[in-house]
């Protein structure tokens, strides 16, 4: 599984279209970003990746072959939506278990939670949980990962170990990111869109950015 | 086993509300094909007051999501364990009295 393409998209909200002509590909080896305004349909576009979201039209395909059922159906990808998906119920140990990533791993990573294992995420601050759950996300068996907003509410050194850690699992995965944190958005892409007006743009330069008028300076 | 262990823990939270209206049906009025139809009633009941009311964006679904169990799968599951309870309610009854 290299190459995951999307194609075709086509989302209204009652007569508003939020996505008319959406094109793009993200491949293994390479993290790609997505920018764009606040309603810009980006939450919206990694959920009809997901295949929770049915939008009017869209076509996606893995490694050239057009795939009908919604993905989250199959075992290969992984969704790290805005909110917090574990239940407060869970305990840290459990939530491992659950995603079938290593929790030695992640105390090699963040050994400050060694004692913490037993806990329940209902024991845990927003940022804790944030970043254990993309932590998991990222971290799981899955081939395709999305993360929605993974960065919000992090620690700066936090942000970093995440971003080391997406430079090493984006050898073995297609992994799709999105955030309004744009600089950590742009040094952690190989490959970078925007999205505005329903469209989407490939972006080669930061200044492109200032030119379709998403930031006014670098 | 992992995959029972996450319908169990989806189904210890959503179990009460249909059971407990369905024995009350089947107490109350005696009559178990009358307290099965109304457990999938109040299973469809709670089913579309979450998607449609309670948690449109879906949030409490996406952990089972990403562990590839659909809302179809989870709410079946919770109507045949909250049946077979039922039946075996039922059936104690008769065996008691």
């Amino acid at each position: 599984m290299d190459v995951l393409e999307i194609d075709n998209v086509e989302l209204n909200f009652g007569i508003k279209k939020v996505l008319k002509a959406i094109y793009f590909n993200a491949e293994k080896g390479k993290i790609t970003g997505i920018l764009g305004r606040n309603g810009c349909g980006k939450t919206s576009l990694l959920r009809i990746i997901f295949g929770e979201l049915k939008p009017n039209n869209k076509l996606i395909r893995i490694d050239k072959k057009p795939l009908l059922t919604p993905l989250y159906k199959k075992e290969f990808i992984k969704y790290l939506p805005q909110f917090h998906i574990i239940p407060n119920s869970v305990s840290l140990q459990s939530g491992f278990h659950y995603f079938n990533a290593s929790f030695t791993d992640f105390l090699i990573d963040f050994p400050n939670y060694k004692t913490k294992e037993k806990h329940r995420f209902s024991d845990f601050s927003g940022g804790e949980k944030r970043l254990i759950e993309t932590y998991i996300i990222l971290k799981s068996d899955a081939k395709i990962v999305l993360l929605d907003e993974p960065f919000s509410h992090l620690a700066p050194l936090y942000i970093q170990k995440i971003k080391e850690l997406l430079e090493i699992e984006k050898q073995n995965k297609i992994i799709i990111i999105t955030d309004h944190l744009y600089k950590e958005i742009l040094d952690a892409s190989d490959t970078l869109y925007l999205l505005k007006d329903g469209w989407s743009r490939i972006i080669k330069s930061p200044e492109e950015l200032i030119h379709h008028k998403y930031i006014n300076s670098l | 086993m992992k995959k029972i262990n996450l319908y169990f823990r989806f189904y210890k939270n959503n179990f009460a509300f249909p059971l407990a209206l369905s024995l009350f049906t089947l107490f109350s009025l005696g009559f178990m094909p009358l307290s099965v139809m109304t457990l999938a009633a109040t299973t469809l009941l709670i089913w579309f007051y979450q998607k449609f009311i309670n948690d449109k964006k879906n949030q409490t679904l996406y952990f089972y999501y990403n562990l590839r169990l659909t809302a179809l799968k989870l709410y079946t599951f919770l109507f045949f364990i909250n049946m077979i309870v039922l039946i075996s309610i039922n059936i104690g009854i008769k065996w008691m009295f």
